[in-house]
């Protein structure tokens, strides 16, 4: 089992996220209003770096031609065309449905803890977000 | 001084194997081509900005069509850094050789106003990624030029005929008339002439342009679906005009609209021809028979349908194997990787499709040269 140290609670304010480097992959973790998720930084539909896409809301459609916005901040939407995933459960928001691996997170003293089931390797250490 | 920690032990030649067919550099800022555009056009008052300008408001893509991720850190826009251009090309999804369409260029209403932006864009392309940033010789690029005018784009092509690194002639399908019409005839008779392959390629544009067979869409998602139903209408016009017999040496790309979609059309061109062609006698072979000898198409954006083995079928059945040539349309939101992409191909043809159909058509050796040091 694996504990990463993402950082103080200070430095991953809502809305923002850090990318960590986990074994051989990435994991992005994400302050959703005030609330930490983490996420494998590979989307299921063709490999992108899903945790370098925007962080944003999402549609609901409100009757002909009305549409509104709503989840600002719970989404996700990859680089590389766009798959809007809730960032909460990994799950995308529209069919057909593709999950990508979620991990917990928790806070402990004041530090972002991140949990995997690998364990660390010499070397792996958090580093700054990118694209945030 | 100190010693050189890099020993050059000279050159070897590796295999290609990713020819990608579509892919969009941008110049740093828009002084780059401004400073290169003819008057009375470079003084007059333009938007300053490629990027906002190159996103027209009435259909808007994700991200404004860029990968976010394909940001230079350094700045400027997607594709405008080449070095960070080849990491993630070169590098990350193992192109060799790029073709470059640069979509700076949007079709306006005055031809001679494009035409001069034209102009401007084929002399920073050629200026930059054709040689400044092309030591390795991996790029190849498309000519712009104004259809709406056809003596200009002609004159554009002849500008232009020999450069060693332009291989295609782009034009625009959003036009006032299908492309086998008489008009645009002296524009497919000189790329003929100087084995120059017409590349048609999509560039949103406000107006009249963007019509579907039916009006003006209400989405980008309607829109973006319809690039198929777009080009099927010039394929259908180059073949029923008898270009393919008016220039028999002519080739036409049709990139980023599809690929599947041929087989249904070509069955029907192939009933019709067979039941009508008295009325269009100059054309004396089976439409399928000109795709097959004249047409190619790009891959991305591939078709996903949820049961790869369909699109495996439909690959064998619309001879992917000779028609398609594999893109990723970086640094494009909707990207495709070949990594990814390329598991998706038949097998058989996986190596046609990513390499021998590009390599045939643009005239790319099989070996490239790489330089070795320790």
């Amino acid at each position: 089992m694996g504990r990463y140290v993402v950082g103080r609670m200070s430095d991953l304010p809502p809305g923002s996220r850090r990318l960590i480097q986990v074994g051989r992959f990435e994991v992005g973790v994400f302050n959703v209003n005030g609330k930490y998720y983490a996420l494998n930084n590979r989307c299921p539909h063709a490999g992108g770096p899903l945790c370098l896409g925007e962080v944003t809301g999402t549609t609901e459609d409100a009757g002909a031609y009305r549409v509104v916005w709503v989840r600002q901040g719970e989404i996700v939407s990859c680089p590389w065309h766009a798959w809007e995933f809730d960032i909460a459960s990994g799950r995308t928001i529209t069919e057909p449905t593709k999950t990508v691996r979620t991990y917990p997170v928790s806070v402990e003293d004041g530090q972002v803890v991140l949990e995997t089931d690998t364990p660390p390797r010499a070397g792996d250490r958090s580093e700054q977000s990118r694209g945030a | 001084m100190a010693r050189s920690s890099h020993i050059d032990l000279g050159y070897t030649e590796v295999r290609v194997n990713v020819v990608d067919a579509d892919v969009h550099p941008a110049p740093r800022s828009f002084a780059e081509l401004r400073e290169r555009v003819p008057e009375p056009w470079r003084s007059r008052n333009w938007p300053d900005q490629v990027f906002d300008a190159v996103e027209t408001p009435t259909y808007v893509a994700p991200g404004k069509a860029q990968r976010r991720d394909a940001y230079p850190p350094s700045g400027g826009p997607p594709c405008s850094d080449p070095a960070f251009a080849e990491q993630q090309l070169f590098r990350d999804a193992g192109v060799d050789y790029a073709i470059l369409l640069p979509l700076t260029v949007r079709p306006v209403p005055n031809p001679e106003h494009e035409a001069a932006v034209c102009a401007a864009t084929n002399s920073w392309l050629a200026d930059t990624w054709l040689s400044a940033y092309n030591g390795h010789d991996r790029y190849r690029g498309a000519l712009r030029v104004c259809s709406g005018e056809p003596n200009l784009a002609v004159r554009e092509i002849e500008r232009w005929a020999g450069h060693p690194h332009f291989v295609e002639v782009m034009l625009v399908p959003y036009t006032r008339a299908p492309f086998g019409q008489p008009p645009y005839h002296p524009i497919l008779a000189a790329a003929a002439k100087n084995n120059l392959p017409i590349v048609v390629h999509v560039n949103r544009a406000a107006g009249m342009g963007l019509l579907t067979p039916v009006g003006f869409a209400s989405y980008f998602i309607e829109h973006h679906s319809l690039y198929s139903l777009l080009y099927a209408t010039h394929l259908t016009s180059l073949i029923f005009e008898g270009v393919f017999e008016k220039f028999p040496t002519l080739k036409v790309v049709f990139a980023e609209g599809g690929f599947s979609w041929i087989v249904p059309l070509l069955w029907r061109l192939d009933n019709l021809w067979a039941e009508l062609q008295s009325e269009t006698p100059l054309v004396r072979r089976r439409p399928s028979e000109y795709v097959h000898d004249h047409v190619r198409f790009t891959s991305q954006p591939i078709e996903e349908p949820s049961d790869a083995g369909r699109l495996q079928r439909v690959f064998e059945r619309a001879d992917a194997a000779n028609l398609l040539m594999f893109s990723t349309d970086y640094p494009h939101w909707d990207y495709d990787d070949p990594m990814h992409v390329a598991r998706q191909f038949p097998a058989e043809m996986r190596e046609r499709i990513l390499r021998d159909n590009a390599r045939a058509l643009y005239g790319l050796p099989g070996t490239r040269r790489v330089r070795e040091s320790a």
